[in-house]
């Protein structure tokens, strides 16, 4: 659609993704002024639809839910008699809404820029047929800066716009990834790190915006915080999603870990500081990935070292229930207390001692110079203390698992 | 095995073997432990070196001993630097009758030993996992 009909004494702008705002050259109307979001359903829907004649129907429709009122023709010419006055008000004398016999429709005379209109038209350009990518890059820009959040979020609850707010949502997205994959074929990280932040912002579950940043932090030379958007990505995805060692996110780990210093040491000193822990206290807690390096590590001294090192898997589970087979409720309770074991580990587990997360209900701890024997005894005080500290979690079993740390190798299943 | 510059590996012991009619017997050496030590058969060279490790703390054993008696427990917890006894160039010069070996205990999983024997010589006779293994390489070498 975009621009269309004469451009009148008032041509407006309307603002529908992010901040809702109606302009005009000289006044602008915002979601404040209209205090009704009833009335800003109905201006919205004219808008959106100032292209045909709508019936009373359409607009009730539109306006109300299922029985929410008894009279939508009456309640109807209230609100437009309130949204015209406010119209008036706000910006200017013109007529935007034309009345004809039990319908209303925008006129056509009053021209108006859209902003969702803008984005797709934008994303519509960026896909053209042998378009080139610095073509592509500059319609995908302009089309990431027009969208300033989700369509109408703050009034999201009719269904017409529930379905608008979903479409537009979805497009950003295709337009966020699309012109990531354009902003990594083209080295420009900068950039890169700077639209998938954004978007994050908007859509925090969406894997590929997180392997985009830490592709372009690993990029700039980030590590720290290459490695903080990782785990913190884990942690999302894991807790809001269920999603646990993407491919994708693993994948750029393997990059992570291939990392180096850009800057160059002048002094050993400087490394050090770089790596060293202030005030390291009890057990190392971290996240599987780095358990799982820290392992094959341990592995490989073990061989050279004489040490004895055993592997320890702690399970919650419920306690009648023999064949794994969870309830819900046991379920939300597994997930309740994991925390509980965290805190738990952090209290009986020695400095040396690495422990991570490794399913949503199991714990897996390294215990470097242990016997078989000592490793059970660390484990019962572990449960012991977990049973003392937590009682209401007393109807949830943890199983011990024991093995010996080894490399692959020689592991007999 | 050991470079050019010789260094005996604090998990190794020389074994030498005099004599070898229905078991083997000789004298073990080993930098953990100071002078020899006599075994009389393999079964008594095993003992002896496993309790030899035990009280060195090195290398750690992955189970503790058990036993139906209750025994003061000789068992000592993990030493990464354990108290050298004997002098390398000492155990290099001792020599078996019949045949000289050195063993080097890896690690001390599942209540047995893995590691690597070498010939007198200083070549790799090959790795071992468990005793019997290990017992193998010492009867093959002295035939």
């Amino acid at each position: 659609m975009g621009n269309d009909g004469k451009v009148g004494d008032g041509m407006l702008t309307i603002n529908t993704l992010g901040k809702f705002q109606v302009m005009n050259a000289e006044n602008v109307m915002n979601e404040d002024d209209i205090r009704s979001p009833k009335l800003t359903n109905l201006l919205v829907y004219l808008i959106v639809h100032r292209d045909r004649t709508l019936t009373l129907d359409d607009m009730a429709e539109a306006l109300w839910q299922e029985e929410e009122t008894n009279n939508p023709s009456g309640a109807l010419k209230n609100l437009m008699y309130r949204l015209r006055n406010l119209m008036k008000q706000y910006l200017g004398n013109e007529e935007f809404i034309l009345t004809n016999r039990g319908s209303y429709r925008w006129n056509p005379d009053v021209a108006v820029t859209a902003d969702f209109e803008e984005f797709e038209k934008m994303y519509q350009q960026s896909r053209q047929k042998n378009i080139s990518d610095a073509d592509a890059i500059h319609f995908l820009e302009k089309s990431v800066d027009i969208y300033q959040g989700d369509f109408m979020a703050k009034i999201a609850e009719m269904n017409w716009i529930i379905t608008l707010n979903t479409y537009y949502h979805s497009m950003y997205l295709s337009c966020v990834k699309k012109l990531c994959e354009l902003y990594a074929k083209s080295e420009l990280y900068d950039e890169l790190d700077y639209l998938c932040s954004q978007a994050i912002n908007c859509e925090n579950l969406d894997e590929d915006l997180y392997y985009y940043l830490i592709l372009a932090r690993i990029k700039r030379n980030k590590m720290n915080l290459a490695m903080e958007s990782y785990e913190k990505a884990c942690r999302i995805l894991k807790d809001q999603l269920g999603i646990r060692n993407s491919p994708k996110l693993c994948s750029i780990y393997d990059e992570i870990l291939k990392m180096n210093k850009s800057a160059k040491a002048d002094k050993i000193e400087e490394v050090r500081e770089d790596i060293a822990e202030e005030n390291p206290e009890g057990v190392f807690m971290c996240g599987y990935p780095v358990f799982r390096e820290i392992y094959r590590l341990e592995a490989r001294k073990i061989s050279r070292l004489g040490e004895a090192e055993h592997i320890l898997l702690l399970s919650l589970n419920s306690k009648d229930d023999e064949s794994g087979a969870v309830s819900q409720a046991d379920h939300f309770r597994i997930k309740n207390a994991m925390p509980h074991l965290e805190e738990t580990l952090k209290k009986s587990l020695r400095i040396g001692d690495v422990a991570a997360q490794y399913s949503d209900s199991q714990y897996v701890i390294l215990l470097p110079a242990c016997t078989y024997e000592s490793g059970m005894l660390v484990a019962n005080r572990i449960v012991s203390k977990f049973y003392n500290d937590n009682k209401i979690y007393r109807n949830l079993k943890i199983k011990i698992n024991l093995e010996e740390v080894e490399m692959a190798g020689n592991i007999i299943s | 095995m050991f470079g050019e510059k010789k260094y005996y590996p604090m998990n190794g012991f020389r074994v030498c073997v005099d004599t070898a009619e229905n078991d083997i017997i000789g004298v073990a050496y080993s930098p953990l432990e100071s002078g020899s030590i006599n075994y009389k058969g393999f079964n008594d060279l095993l003992l002896k070196m496993d309790s030899i490790f035990d009280r060195s703390g090195y290398p750690q054993s992955f189970q503790e001993k058990r036993s139906f008696r209750s025994e003061k427990k000789t068992q000592q917890p993990y030493k990464g630097i354990p108290s050298n006894n004997q002098r390398t160039a000492e155990i290099f010069d001792k020599h078996g009758v019949l045949a000289t070996f050195d063993v080097i205990i890896t690690s001390r999983r599942n209540t047995s030993w893995q590691g690597k024997v070498y010939a007198e010589n200083g070549e790799l006779a090959g790795n071992f996992d468990g005793e019997i293994e290990l017992l193998d390489f010492l009867l093959s070498e002295k035939k």
